[in-house]
């Protein structure tokens, strides 16, 4: 059986029994990149330069609220967003250790630990990575994929940072006789639908004042997440999360896809806003 | 079974343990890898068809499985408590102290002062090391003897064996593949990617090299100051236990990265992160970072052959 010329795979294998290799410059970097998104930021020239994470473990005590009014808990809410600053504060500085300019694929995560003590972990995690061409002087973080970023750049975006707002709210218990009352009718619960309308709005206010402060032009792939962490049903945390950008190419660059038909049998998932987890392995 | 049927059983057993023991493979492992080298019987392997179709399309065609496996008892640190100012710092490894904030220097069992610690669990680490270099060992023999170039798509076992104390099974199971003509290797490459991610990472630039790992093991043993803070009305941040898991996580990281080094790698890609805490009794901790990536190493200047096409899917 004659072999397939396949010239890289031929270089490849060249490189690996110690013949010529065109090697990467400095420290040995690790990544929870996937493959595409390593290749697809290259592309782009930026090179990952290593693993970063941060944490926080926070103790959370508890505030009382009135059993029968909507109301936010402001200490909690200071915490919470407090515990995550410090997580990415941390995680920002062990990427300038590595000479990182920025963080893709971020993992910004609470893990409850319930023991004697129940105990909240703030992680930030994500992979650091630079551009040699370009000068900067501060770190972005973003939750976008290599994939997203790719587009996003090629675009003429650039992504600024994180912006993220909190807000941990009590929804009030229903008094008894407005409960019975209402069991034979199709009525709206006004008192749900103001407190989780507002406990949102208040986290949304909160994370576009944070992007206008960094002078961003906007924020994309923006998500609200919501929570009861170890509060119980009637307190929850609503954490509204995004990347925000700049334009920073004269105008928006067209990127004209194609379009394809897959011919695969499966049904193709529809990818939401959210952006894909940077981490697991290629699949 | 017979006698003679049994005693031969058991001579093969022995025969195996004494070949693990020279650093061979056990007898069955050699006979397959035999049959299969000698195309006795049918090339075999885990492959969808898009990794088929993928890593036929890099150049490279499927031999068969191999496997690696190894089992180890961990030493003793599993149940090992707080001996303070002892044993914990004697592996060499990281400790950080936390002196009672109250100004007391007496501590001891009932105290309620008392200083607390965190140091990292040296022999653990090594122990989990050891039992996963015997276990790629193994792997990479089974390529070598079928003439692979490398293997892909490897997956790992690890895990603790019921009812055998402080066990540790690490087993790799993966696909070996070769490239027809190709230059022998000193020792095939390994990637615990899937076969389509493969072709990706060749047709990108980048070859894999080995498979690599880091483990971080910390060991947290409260003090009174950290207690006091867990008790508290507040919404506090507690040091000691954020420095634990931050140190265990930055160990692995480190550990992951010698070991990039070592192999003589750029970088490793899709590096898997497992966190893990054991209650130790008492109040101690001990917080594990398990990482596992594939090492790569960059052979064209170039990324791509061709630009990436965006394209939008009509489903």
């Amino acid at each position: 059986m004659s072999v397939m010329p396949h010239p890289r795979a031929d270089a490849a294998l060249a490189c690996l029994a110690g013949k010529s290799s065109e090697r990467h410059q400095g420290r040995a970097f690790s990544s929870d990149l996937s493959v595409d998104e390593a290749v697809l930021l290259k592309e782009i020239g930026y090179e990952p330069k290593g693993l970063v994470v941060g944490s926080a473990v926070y103790h959370i005590g508890i505030q009382y609220a009135n059993w029968t009014t909507n109301q936010e808990m402001g200490d909690l809410t200071q915490a919470m967003y407090q515990a995550r600053t410090e997580a990415l504060t941390a995680m920002e500085r062990h990427a300038q250790q590595v000479g990182g300019q920025g963080v893709v694929g971020l993992k910004l995560e609470v893990q409850i630990h319930q023991g004697n003590h129940p105990l909240a972990e703030f992680v930030a995690m994500g992979t650091a990575v630079a551009n040699p061409n370009v000068k900067s002087s501060g770190i972005w973080v973003s939750d976008l994929s290599g994939q997203d970023l790719y587009l996003l750049i090629r675009a003429g975006y650039q992504p600024i940072g994180l912006a993220f707002g909190a807000c941990v709210y009590h929804v009030a218990h229903q008094r008894l006789g407005a409960w019975v009352g209402q069991q034979s009718q199709n009525v709206e619960l006004g008192n749900y639908t103001s407190a989780l309308y507002e406990a949102r709005e208040l986290a949304m206010t909160r994370m576009q004042q944070e992007a206008q402060r960094s002078r961003a032009h906007g924020i994309v792939a923006m998500r609200i997440e919501q929570k009861s962490h170890m509060w119980g049903s009637h307190v929850i945390e609503f954490l509204a999360i995004g990347t925000s950008v700049r334009l920073v190419a004269a105008e928006h660059r067209k990127i004209a896809p194609e379009l394809s038909v897959s011919l695969d049998d499966e049904m193709v998932p529809v990818t939401d806003a959210a952006p894909a987890a940077g981490g697991a392995a290629e699949g | 079974m017979s006698d003679e049927a049994a005693a031969a059983a058991q001579q093969r057993q022995l025969a195996s343990i004494a070949s693990l023991e020279r650093g061979g493979l056990p007898l069955a492992a050699q006979e397959r890898i035999e049959e299969l080298r000698e195309g006795k019987s049918a090339w075999t392997s885990d492959l969808s068809v898009s990794e088929m179709a993928a890593i036929q399309h890099a150049g490279f065609e499927p031999v068969g499985m191999v496997m690696g496996s190894s089992v180890y008892r961990i030493a003793a640190q599993w149940g090992y408590t707080t001996v303070y100012g002892l044993g914990g710092a004697t592996g060499g490894g990281r400790v950080r102290t936390y002196p009672c904030p109250h100004g007391f220097y007496g501590y001891g069992v009932g105290s309620e002062h008392r200083t607390g610690y965190n140091w990292e669990h040296r022999f653990y680490e090594a122990g989990i090391t050891e039992t996963r270099d015997a276990a790629l060992r193994r792997i990479l023999e089974e390529a070598q003897g079928l003439g692979a170039h490398g293997v892909v798509g490897v997956r790992i076992l690890r895990r603790h064996l019921e009812g055998v104390g402080n066990s540790l099974e690490f087993t790799c199971i993966g696909t070996a593949v070769r490239r027809r003509g190709g230059p022998k290797l000193r020792s095939p490459f390994m990637s615990h990617l899937d076969g389509v991610a493969f072709s990706k990472l060749l047709h990108g630039g980048y070859v894999p090299v080995a498979l690599v790992m880091g483990i971080g093991a910390m060991e947290i043993d409260p003090g009174c100051g950290t207690e006091w803070a867990l008790r508290s009305w507040s919404n506090t941040r507690i040091q000691q236990i954020s420095d634990g898991i931050e140190e265990a996580r930055m160990l692995g990281i480190n550990h992951l990265e010698a070991e990039v080094a070592t192999v003589d790698a750029d970088g490793a890609v899709g590096v898997e992160t497992d966190l893990s805490t054991y209650e130790l009794g008492g109040e101690s901790t001990l917080v594990e970072l398990f990482l596992l990536g594939t090492a790569v190493r960059r052979y064209a200047k170039e990324p791509l052959d061709e630009p990436p096409l965006p394209i939008m899917r009509l489903r």
